[in-house]
């Protein structure tokens, strides 16, 4: 069972559950507690004490399934290790027989005079499976399968097995056979021990490896500019956003307030010290409460950013819960805000219905920051934070730096997100060199990584 | 201490096997599922906390006080909030007691002191006296410290713990692992009988990973239509059973609705005594919307439902014609 058992948890782990060391030895002592007899019991017992919450518990149940569905070939290993499988006389009528029959009836007859033992032989001669699955898992055990990785090696590794399992020796001997029921029947049994072996290598793919050809997608996609991204990709780009987000939550809705070193904090400490009949042994320090930060999102949803502004919105909206406070702002040729959308909507909804409400038509950034000025300049303060996504190509128009210099002069922290390349700013209508002194963060940014950066730099500022 | 083995013993005994746990606290009126009990039993078994979690109502704090009458020890009962520290959970200086025997004995201090000549010598006669007034004597002991002096063991049930903050479940980690804890004046208590340790949450924050490291996991969802019906039968049992069938499936059916809080057993249970006050006998719309904020705690709740009422009840009457939904 310890093996079986240190191989559950490997699954559990490819599963996405995180397991410790300490996990590990838990499980153990909850199967030596429990037995292996009763399998629900050992189900719940193991689930209470390796999944760690109702998630992955789900992921617990369908893994402990998927896993002990085939478990018979482990304990019937063990049972092919203690007596050796005795084939059976008459090879011919057996392997013919169906294969439940043989499975059910075990290894019938009489011990053969061995003078060839390997696993197909023996397979083509009696037909048990459970046999089979037995020499199949030590088998798999000899080539490795475990460090199967990718779904292009599933044939490969099926044809190790097979060679390890006398596949050769298997082949000659039935090209040496004469046509007849004889080779019928080893023919027969060839095929079923391909079927048999194929369907063992899919199962602990699937059980170990499936998900490594999309672990290598998500790495990918990290780097890959979001703004050109294929349509069946943008599921998965959530998922890794979504993901990300819920890391920075936990990382910065930790702390509350900070202490203020040195700042005696009076009226605390009096209070705490009447006890002691006023004599102030202990002392306490003033704290700066950390202020739940303001944040202003304003995108660009021109044809060339739309995109990215929507993974944008995404992402800064799954940050709700550090960011409780965010208004956002739709920019085209003109800007009007969205946050209402926000509020009653699904995502993606709402970026379709703001994109109604904004003017499609040229970008101008600098009408765009005269229409900012008049919604929401009086609400930008020193704890206001804003991001503008875009790629500040303006047409020509006048931009009003003066009216970034006013927002840089009011606010806490400005980001300008830009998708092109930095070797582009500045270039043709770009104004981007002209309003970059007026920020204080300003980054090409097209995939996911460089959101996750400039999350990172928000949030370090924001929550300060 | 022949008497504490024999209850230690009585107690292995009730824990000896998951059937065993189960049937016991159906007599104690709590219905478990078999995971349930399967967590009460390893927890016995490994020394082990069970982090308890699900939605409001479903019977986490009733876990423990049943455990607590099936085993016949004290329940000690932590209700966790926002701001609780260790002066709150584990123990604090009786300060006031110190405060008054130090005047009370001022003079006998006086007295012992009095033939010192200089502060030297009178600090000196002090320290022989040891540390008396940070002695047991002036320790107020709080849940936690209880929990771990009770001479027969206990159930310690800390309630609540994601109302908690951070800091603090940082500190319960000692306790947990090891049921022990440090008190600097006095040193390391150690538990003189584990206890059994349940700990609850209703997941209004993540629990950290050090904590549910150290604890079994037990998640209780809302009770398929079976328990729930074993458990109304269980608790109200005057409740005819054509109508605690026709109760169950409605509260069932509702729980399919986009409610803001969806009704659980507890609620389900109240509402089986109401019904049966008002001599019901059969499910109705009417009887239903009247008594529907039994079930349903927000106003905009009760409007969506009693859109839903008629074809609700029609279901529930009809169990066949719920299986497809």
């Amino acid at each position: 069972m310890n093996e079986t058992l240190s191989r559950f948890l490997e699954a559990l782990r490819h599963s996405d559950l995180r397991i410790s060391t300490a996990e590990i030895l838990d499980a153990y002592r909850t199967v030596d507690i429990v037995g292996i007899n009763d399998r629900s019991l050992l189900k719940d017992a193991l689930a209470l004490s390796v999944a760690k919450s109702s998630d992955e518990q789900e992921r617990f149940d369908a893994t402990f399934d998927q896993f002990f569905a085939h478990i018979n070939v482990d304990m019937s290993d063990m049972l092919a290790d203690a007596n050796e499988p005795d084939p059976s006389e008459d090879e011919s009528n057996t392997s013919d027989s169906s294969a439940g029959d043989a499975a059910s009836s075990g290894g019938q007859g009489t011990p053969d005079d061995a003078a060839q033992t390997s696993p197909l032989d023996d397979f083509a001669a009696s037909g048990n499976e459970l046999n089979m699955l037995a020499s199949m898992s030590r088998a798999a055990r000899e080539v490795g399968l475990e460090r199967m990785w990718i779904f292009t090696q599933k044939n490969l590794y099926t044809r190790r097995m097979l060679d390890e399992m006398g596949l050769a020796e298997f082949e000659r001997r039935m090209r040496d056979t004469d046509a007849g029921d004889e080779l019928d029947g080893m023919q027969n049994a060839r095929e079923r021990a391909f079927a048999m072996t194929r369907e063992f290598v899919e199962r602990e793919f699937d059980i170990f490896a499936a998900d490594n050809g999309e672990k290598l997608r998500e790495e990918r996609l990290r780097d890959i500019r979001l703004q050109s991204i294929d349509q069946r990709d943008q599921e998965r780009v959530r998922r890794i956003l979504r993901r990300i987000a819920k890391r920075l939550i936990s990382l910065y809705s930790r702390r509350r307030s900070k202490p203020m070193r040195g700042v005696l904090d009076v009226r605390k400490t009096l209070r705490k010290n009447y006890p002691n009949d006023g004599h102030l042994f202990e002392l306490h320090w003033r704290r700066k409460r950390i202020k739940e930060p303001d944040v202003m999102v304003i995108c660009d949803v021109s044809r060339s950013v739309s995109a990215l502004s929507r993974f944008l919105l995404y992402f800064v909206h799954s940050l709700g819960e550090i960011i409780p406070k965010l208004r956002s702002f739709m920019l085209c040729s003109d800007l009007v805000e969205s946050t209402d959308l926000f509020d009653q909507n699904s995502l993606d909804e709402a970026i379709d219905q703001a994109l109604k409400r904004v003017m499609l038509g040229s970008t101008d950034y600098g009408q765009a920051l005269v229409d900012f000025d008049n919604i929401a300049l009086s609400d930008v303060s020193r704890r206001t934070s804003i991001i503008i996504l875009g790629d500040a190509r303006s047409n020509e128009t006048n931009p009003r730096v003066d009216l970034m210099q006013k927002l840089h002069d009011r606010a806490k922290f400005i980001m300008w997100l830009n998708p092109e390349p930095r070797t582009f700013w500045g270039t043709g209508d770009s104004e981007m060199l002209r309003y970059m002194p007026y920020t204080h963060f300003a980054r090409p940014t097209s995939s996911v990584r460089d959101l996750e950066r400039a999350a990172t730099a928000l949030l370090q500022s924001a929550l300060r | 201490m022949g008497e504490s083995k024999s209850v230690s013993t009585d107690r292995i005994a009730k824990l000896e096997s998951v059937e065993r746990i189960s049937t016991g606290f159906a007599g104690h009126g709590y219905i478990s599922s078999p995971r349930i009990s399967t967590a009460v039993f390893l927890s016995q078994q490994l020394e082990k906390p069970v982090l308890v979690e699900g939605p409001a109502g479903v019977g986490k704090t009733e876990l423990a006080k049943t455990a607590a009458t099936y085993l016949d020890l004290p329940l000690i009962r932590m209700q966790c909030y926002e701001g609780l520290d260790e002066s709150k959970a584990l123990y604090e200086w009786k300060y006031a007691k110190q405060l008054l025997y130090t005047q009370i004995l001022k003079e006998h201090l006086h007295a012992l002191t009095g033939d010192s000549t200089n502060l030297g010598q009178a600090l000196a006669k002090l320290e022989d006296l040891d540390d008396i007034f940070f002695s047991e004597q002036f320790l107020e002991p709080r849940p936690l410290l209880r929990a771990l002096r009770e001479p027969h063991g206990c159930v310690l049930l800390i309630d609540e713990i994601d109302k908690a903050d951070e800091e603090f479940e940082a500190f319960l980690l000692e306790i947990l692992s090891d049921y022990q804890i440090t008190v600097p004046e006095l040193g390391t208590i150690s538990a003189i009988h584990p206890p059994l340790v349940f700990l609850t949450s209703n997941n209004t924050r993540e629990m950290s990973d050090a904590l549910k490291r150290r604890c079994l996991h037990l998640h209780i969802p809302f009770p398929d239509r079976k328990l729930e019906t074993l458990i109304v039968e269980q608790r109200v049992p005057q409740v005819p059973e054509r109508l605690r069938n026709q109760l169950v499936n409605f509260v069932q059916g509702l729980r399919g609705l986009d409610l803001r809080k969806l009704p659980s057993v507890a609620e389900t249970i109240d509402w089986a005594r109401t019904l049966l006050l008002m001599h019901t006998d059969e499910l109705g719309p009417d009887v239903v919307r009247n008594t529907l904020n039994v079930l349903l705690k927000f106003e905009e709740d009760i409007e969506v439902a009693e859109r839903e009422v008629a074809a609700l009840v029609r279901a529930a009457r009809d169990p066949n014609a719920l299986r497809p939904a």
